[in-house]
C-alpha cells in the first residue's frame, strides 16, 4: 500500500484494492475530502478519481483471477529462489490469514514481493520452510537492501542500495546471487509525498 | 404489496437458531459490515454457529484497532464504539465452525477469537482465499454445484480436494456454499429489497446476498424509488431489509 505514495496523481496507473475499488485517487488528506464508504482494503480513506469503478468482491476476484491486472505486490515471510511464496500461515500458528493473497499470486500477470532481508534470516531461501501460497509465481524482489529478479530458478540482482556490493547482499541469503549482465544499479527512490512517507 | 421492511433488527433475526449456517457481507476494517445484524444476533445468545466470511479473525477490539494510525491523515469517522464484526460471535463463543479468508490475526504474540478457540479444541476453521470464497458463495445463490479453479492448487488451501487439469493446468474443485442465512448490508433499499451500495462499502455484500434460504439486510435508507439501471441486488435474493444503526451517509 505504500508504494501507492510514490504514484504522481497524473499517472494513470490504475489502483486496485481487492473489496472492490479500482483506479482510486490518493488517499484523503484533509477531513471534508474524507467519504466514509471510501476507503482502501487497509482502511485508509481515499479519494475518487475520473475513470474510478466500484465493484462487488466476487467481480474483484474475477479481475485478479481473469489474469486482467499487470502487476501485483505482496508481502511475504518467505520467497524461494524458484519463486515459491509463503505468505499466509506463520510457523506455530492454528490459523492463517490468506486473504487476497493466493488469488494475486497465482494469477496476476506479475508478481512483486515487498520483504525486508535484514531484520529475520530465511526470508530469501532455497526452498521454502513455510506453507506455500502459490508455487513458482514471484517475479520480483524489492528489498531493504535492493531489487532482485527471479527468472529461470536465477536470482538476478539489478539494483542494490548506496553502499551495499554483490557481496554483502549474499551474506543475507543462502540463495546464489548473480549480478545482472548490465552491471547493479543504485536503488533510487522518489515520492513527494515524503511527509507521509516519514509519518509511516 | 410486497413490503420487505421489517421494524426491527431483533425480529428479522428472531428465527436463527444454535447450530445455523450464516453468510455474512463486509470487509472487516472498511465499510460495508452488518453491524446491526451482527450485534442483534450475537444477543440472541446462540451456540454452534458456523460463519462464513471474508474476515472473521478479529474481535471487536481488534476491528476497532485494524488500520494503524499514521501521522496526522484523516480517519474515517467511523463510529467505531459502534462496529460489531463477525468475529464478535467468535469471542462470545457462539461459533464452533468458520469458513473465512482471515482466521488469524497473525500476530504471534497474540490469538484472535477463532484461534483461541482452536487452541482450546471446540472451534474448527475452513480457510479459503478470497476468490474462491466468492465464487463458492456465488455457485450457491446461482444454483450450481461448484466451481473448478486454479487457486489454491498443490498448497494447503487445495489438499483433498478434486482437482482437474483444463490446458494442462491444474484446477480445483471448489463446492457451492448454501447457507442457512445471509446477512449483508447496503447503502439503500426499496419496499422490493431492491438495493444499491456506496462505493467501497460494496464488498462482498452483493455476493452474499441470495446466497442463503434467507438474505437479511440493514441498509442507511429505505426509498420510494431506485433507478433501475443503478440496482446491484435485485429484490429476489433478499428477504428482510432494516434500518441500520451506523447510518454513515444519511444524516
Amino acid at each position: 500500500m505504500m508504494c501507492s505514495l510514490f504514484i504522481e496523481d497524473d499517472d494513470d496507473i490504475l489502483l486496485h484494492s481487492e473489496h472492490g475499488v479500482l483506479g482510486h485517487g490518493r488517499t484523503a488528506r484533509t477531513q471534508d475530502e474524507v467519504d466514509p464508504s471510501l476507503a482502501s482494503a487497509g482502511r485508509q480513506p481515499l479519494v475518487p478519481r475520473p475513470g474510478m469503478v466500484v465493484m462487488d468482491h466476487a467481480e474483484s476476484f474475477a479481475l485478479i483471477r481473469g489474469g486482467h491486472l499487470d502487476a501485483t505486490i505482496l508481502g511475504a515471510f518467505q520467497v524461494s529462489a524458484q519463486g515459491d511464496l509463503a505468505n499466509f500461515w506463520l510457523p506455530g500458528a492454528v490459523a492463517g490469514a490468506i486473504g487476497g493473497a493466493q488469488d494475486l499470486a497465482f494469477c496476476a500477470r506479475r508478481v512483486v514481493v515487498a520483504m525486508q532481508l535484514l531484520p529475520r534470516p530465511r526470508r530469501f531461501v532455497n526452498r521454502l520452510d513455510l506453507e506455500m501460497t502459490a508455487p513458482r509465481c514471484v517475479d520480483r524482489l524489492v528489498t531493504d537492501i535492493g531489487v532482485i529478479d527471479l527468472e529461470d530458478g536465477k536470482a538476478i540482482v539489478r539494483e542494490l542500495v548506496p553502499g551495499w556490493r554483490l557481496e554483502d547482499a549474499q551474506r543475507l541469503t543462502e540463495v546464489e546471487l548473480v549480478a545482472a549482465p548490465e552491471g547493479i544499479a543504485e536503488v533510487t527512490l522518489k515520492s513527494d509525498r515524503d511527509d507521509l512517507w516519514n509519518a509511516a | 404489496m410486497i413490503n420487505k421492511v421489517v421494524e426491527s433488527a431483533a425480529k428479522a433475526v428472531a428465527d436463527i437458531e444454535s447450530g445455523a449456517m450464516i453468510a455474512f457481507g463486509g470487509f472487516v476494517g472498511v465499510p460495508g459490515v452488518p453491524s446491526t445484524l451482527i450485534k442483534a444476533i450475537a444477543e440472541r445468545g446462540l451456540r454452534d454457529l458456523t460463519i462464513i466470511a471474508c474476515e472473521s479473525g478479529r474481535g471487536r477490539a481488534g476491528a476497532q484497532s485494524y488500520g494503524t494510525r499514521r501521522g496526522d491523515q484523516p480517519y474515517i469517522p467511523e463510529p467505531e464504539d459502534g462496529v460489531y464484526p463477525v468475529g464478535y460471535l467468535a469471542e462470545l463463543g457462539q461459533v464452533s465452525k468458520a469458513i473465512t479468508t482471515f482466521s488469524s490475526i497473525n500476530n504471534p504474540n497474540a490469538d484472535g477469537p477463532l484461534e483461541a478457540g482452536v487452541r482450546r479444541g471446540d472451534v474448527e476453521i475452513e480457510l479459503i482465499g478470497q476468490g474462491s470464497l466468492c465464487e463458492r458463495l456465488r455457485c450457491g445463490r446461482a444454483g450450481l454445484g461448484g466451481v473448478y479453479t486454479p487457486v489454491g492448487a498443490g498448497t494447503k488451501i487445495g489438499a483433498g480436494k478434486d482437482i482437474r487439469h483444463f490446458d494442462g493446468v491444474p484446477h480445483v474443485l471448489e463446492t457451492a456454499l448454501r447457507p442457512d442465512f445471509a446477512i449483508i448490508s447496503a447503502y439503500q433499499a426499496d419496499r422490493f429489497g431492491n438495493l444499491i451500495y456506496r462505493h467501497g462499502a460494496r464488498t462482498t455484500n452483493p455476493v452474499v446476498a441470495g446466497s442463503g434460504k434467507v438474505t437479511i439486510v440493514e441498509v442507511e435508507e429505505v426509498v420510494d424509488y431506485l433507478d433501475p439501471q443503478h440496482i446491484v441486488t435485485p429484490g429476489p435474493y433478499v428477504d428482510r431489509i432494516v434500518l441500520s444503526d451506523r447510518r454513515l451517509m444519511v444524516r
